[in-house]
């Protein structure tokens, strides 16, 4: 049996790589220029404009829950999410892989499953849960 | 009657005894010579006829000569009263001049003792004065030879001052071109500045382009994962790649460039704007320097004219103290014969005191004398 190959957008931050899913419309771009939203999510650091539209701007180390002192000058992975487009800050972008099995760390209370990239643990940050967590339509 | 009188009474009549025996005598002797036959004091009659003759006549020539001797006193001793009395005054007078005289001589002798004493302290003063004179005439030729070499000294000093003058303008003349230097120096690190600004904004161009390529060599990577014709991406991505690397290398090269450059700009900036102070600073202390060189010559050249004043006045004083040098030689001399002269007054103060004492003596003698006539002319 041939196993199903997933394909994850690396990249960096805070000198630690993470993956995301490939999703339809991701990009990285670069976000300099961050509108600040009064009383929203501390994980929602504001509003950019891109290609024609809006783009909401998470912190990503927010998610993690990781230290991490946000750069005047960042880059941002775009996603599309219920025809919504989504910006992860991300201090560098990474490669597009491909990968064939991703595992679960149970040990984790959130974003539990990785990637090995080189023997090495690539924890993945999907955007379902990332939404889900958010609640931003609630 | 007075024992003076009686003695010359007495004389006068031995005289007449003697006058009036002599004939009787040579009367005798006659006949005694002239007839030995004669035998007058065999007879005892003519020998007391020839006594009583004899007495007689001895009394009455004693008698005369009383009269006589009395009239004759009177006629001899009053001139010689009168001669003594003035004869008496005379020497008093002379006491009296004598003493006067002796007064004088014992005045006359202090003022000697003194006139010596004095002459002997001039002559030391003199002598101490000469010593003083040669003194200050060494220390005026010492001051006239230190006045000259410091004169000589202070022309030199002046030339020098007058050379560093011109140095001093020149060095100030070299740091005003140093300055021009640093300024137009300065000016091509600010033109450079401006260059490096550009080549920093192109550089900035380039780090951005590097970015975009970088995003497109990503963002490629995706789209190539996301398309079902994957593989035919793989190339462009790879070139996207490439270009991706150039250009961060590029970027990052030219960044490097851009920083060295702006350090080395900043260095020479700073250098040069250290350098532009430093030079104002040494302009000003030059300028100052020159100033004072100024002043100082200008000193210099008063202390120099002070000295050569003092140097005539100390020549004209060295003049004066060899004319006083010379007025102190005569006077020593003038003291020497003022000496030799009191010593002569002292040997004439002298001769005065011994003619004073044989004076004196004459004085005594012309007493007793006096006293002597007065006693002759029976007066006391």
């Amino acid at each position: 049996m041939v196993k199903k190959q997933q394909k994850f957008i690396l990249f960096y931050i805070n000198d630690e790589k993470f993956a995301m899913p490939l999703l339809g419309d991701s990009q990285f771009i670069s976000c300099d220029k961050v509108a600040i939203l009064p009383d929203v999510d501390n994980r929602i650091t504001g509003l950019i404009y891109h290609g024609g539209n809006i783009i909401t701007v998470l912190n990503t180390a927010k998610f993690l829950d990781i230290k991490y002192n946000l750069p005047d000058e960042h880059n941002c992975l775009l996603f599309s999410f219920s025809k919504d487009f989504y910006g992860l800050i991300v201090d560098q972008g990474g490669e597009t892989i491909k990968v064939n099995q991703v595992f679960t760390d149970r040990n984790k209370k959130q974003f539990k499953k990785y990637i090995k990239i080189n023997k090495q643990k690539v924890y993945i940050l999907e955007t379902d849960k990332i939404m889900e967590d958010l609640k931003i339509y609630d | 009657m007075k024992v003076v009188e009686t003695k010359i009474y007495l004389k006068f009549i031995s005289w007449f005894i003697l006058v009036s025996l002599l004939p009787l005598a040579i009367l005798f002797i006659l006949i005694y010579i002239f007839s030995p036959q004669v035998n007058l004091l065999e007879d005892q009659e003519v020998v007391r006829a020839v006594l009583i003759a004899v007495f007689a006549s001895l009394a009455f020539v004693f008698i005369l000569s009383l009269i006589a001797t009395r009239r004759l006193s009177r006629l001899i001793t009053e001139p010689i009263q009168e001669a003594v009395l003035d004869l008496s005054k005379v020497v008093e007078n002379l006491s009296k001049s004598i003493e006067n005289l002796s007064d004088i001589s014992e005045n006359n002798s202090e003022i000697s003792e003194f006139l010596i004493s004095s002459s002997k302290q001039q002559q030391l003063g003199l002598k101490s004065g000469s010593v003083a004179v040669a003194g200050m005439v060494k220390s005026l030729n010492q001051i006239v030879g230190k006045t000259q070499s410091s004169a000589k000294h202070a022309s030199d000093i002046d030339k020098l001052a007058s050379q560093s003058e011109s140095k001093s303008k020149l060095a100030l003349d070299s740091l005003v071109s140093v300055k021009n230097l640093v300024t137009e120096n300065q000016k091509l690190s600010q033109a450079l500045d401006a260059y490096t600004k550009k080549v920093k904004n192109i550089a900035e161009r380039v780090a951005v382009l590097a970015d975009t390529a970088k995003f497109l060599s990503l963002n490629a990577s995706i789209r190539a994962n996301q398309s079902s014709s994957g593989d035919s991406f793989a190339g462009i991505v790879s070139q996207i790649r490439e270009l991706n690397a150039t250009s961060e290398q590029a970027a990052a090269s030219i960044q490097s460039l851009v920083g060295d450059m702006q350090r080395q700009i900043e260095q020479v900036k700073e250098s040069s704007q250290s350098e532009w102070e430093e030079t104002n600073k040494s302009i000003k202390v030059v300028s100052q320097t020159i100033k004072f060189l100024s002043k100082i010559a200008g000193g210099i050249g008063i202390i120099s004219q002070s000295i050569n004043d003092i140097n005539k006045s100390t020549e004209k004083t060295h003049q004066e103290s060899d004319n006083i040098k010379t007025m102190i030689g005569n006077l020593n001399k003038e003291s020497k014969s003022l000496v030799k002269q009191t010593d002569d007054i002292a040997q004439i103060i002298f001769k005065q005191l011994v003619v004073n004492k044989s004076l004196n003596k004459s004085s005594t003698s012309l007493n007793r004398a006096t006293s002597t006539l007065n006693n002759l002319v029976g007066k006391q």
